[in-house]
């Protein structure tokens, strides 16, 4: 290489330094995660208090997000099978958890859902007339599910399912409006 | 307000307290609040009155602290206080933004709660907008604050006071 040519690599590694530089100076923000700090009302991790507490326990395909509102995201599934409930065909999921700016808000110990993955998934129907599934918050209520888990987990949630409590002393859900 | 990330305060707190020998592993921190100029302006459109004001006062008994008051023309708002209603597992949470943070309160909870249980829900978030993280389950900073979970408290106790008192 001549000093003529590497001296134009040169300028041109300083060109794009540049401009990379110049495109984080004019304000993108980095991607990065935040988590909501919540307060819970029971102990997910007691799966038959779980089981007791949710309408709905099924595994799902997560095939499209149908919209944002109110730092939650609203999912369309595709259901597989359900281990309570009956759940059938597509169904609107509804996740505390949303992504803004490039930045993503999340619960502890739940990912926002990823289209093309499936889970199981712990919900009960929304109180405010929308027919969609208001997901639990927490880890043990959207479990990613892969063939080599798959009958384990479901096998899991169906036993607690059959010795599913109610938590004790928390209140009666709120019904959902007609 | 923009949430006030503190990680090189907190740096410096956690060196201080290992050259006098205290217990860092203790300290429980967000690393974000809804804190700015030693104040949380807030609005509200909560229905949740009692609890409110009874998680505002704990907050403002605290001496040399940080000062809780109404948002006015003269402040910027740091702090949106409202209600939503799922059952979801949760009586409330905080999230920090670009603007005013978000502080809800779970109507679906609170609804069949008692007052007792409605306060310490309540204070648990407002410790989280003060940048409080979870902590122990004998304090108002415990992951699950209300009786269904164990005890319930509706004063800050001693490692909540003693966070807050490291940040403010």
């Amino acid at each position: 290489m001549t000093l003529r040519s590497s001296r134009v690599v040169v300028a041109a590694v300083v060109a794009v330094i540049a401009l990379v530089s110049l495109g984080f100076a004019v304000g993108e923000e980095p991607a990065r995660t935040v988590t909501i700090d919540t307060s819970g009302t029971f102990d997910v991790g007691n799966l038959p208090h779980l089981a007791g507490y949710a309408d709905n326990i099924f595994v799902a395909k997560v095939e499209t997000i149908e919209s944002v509102e109110d730092e939650h995201t609203q999912y369309r599934v595709s259901v597989e099978e359900n281990v309570k409930g009956d759940l059938e065909g597509d169904v609107v999921v509804s996740q505390l958890g949303y992504v803004d700016d490039n930045v993503t808000h999340v619960t502890e110990g739940q990912p926002l859902l990823q289209v093309g993955s499936t889970y199981l998934l712990v919900t009960n129907l929304d109180t405010t007339g929308t027919g969609w599934q208001t997901l639990i918050v927490g880890p043990t209520a959207a479990v990613s599910i892969d063939d080599d888990n798959r009958r384990g987990v479901i096998e899991r949630y169906r036993g607690a399912t059959a010795r599913q409590v109610y938590p004790p002393g928390l209140p009666p859900k709120e019904k959902p409006q007609d | 307000m923009a949430p006030h990330k503190r990680p090189l305060a907190v740096a410096l707190i956690s060196v201080c307290l290992v050259a006098v020998g205290a217990p860092v592993a203790s300290a429980h921190f967000l690393g974000e609040d809804s804190v700015d100029s030693g104040e949380i302006r807030y609005s509200d459109s909560t229905q949740w009155d009692d609890s409110k004001s009874w998680a505002i006062a704990r907050f403002n008994d605290m001496p040399d602290g940080v000062n809780v008051a109404p948002d006015d023309p003269w402040h910027i708002e740091d702090l949106k206080i409202s209600d939503y209603s799922a059952n979801d597992g949760l009586c409330g949470w905080w999230d920090g933004n670009t603007g005013a943070d978000d502080l809800k309160l779970n109507n679906s909870y609170y609804s069949g709660a008692t007052t007792t249980n409605r306060r310490a829900c309540t204070l648990h978030e407002f410790g989280h907008a003060h940048g409080l993280a979870h902590s122990y389950s004998d304090q108002v900073m415990d992951p699950c604050p209300v009786s269904s979970c164990g005890s319930v408290y509706n004063y800050l106790q001693s490692h909540d006071q003693a966070d807050y008192n490291s940040l403010w």
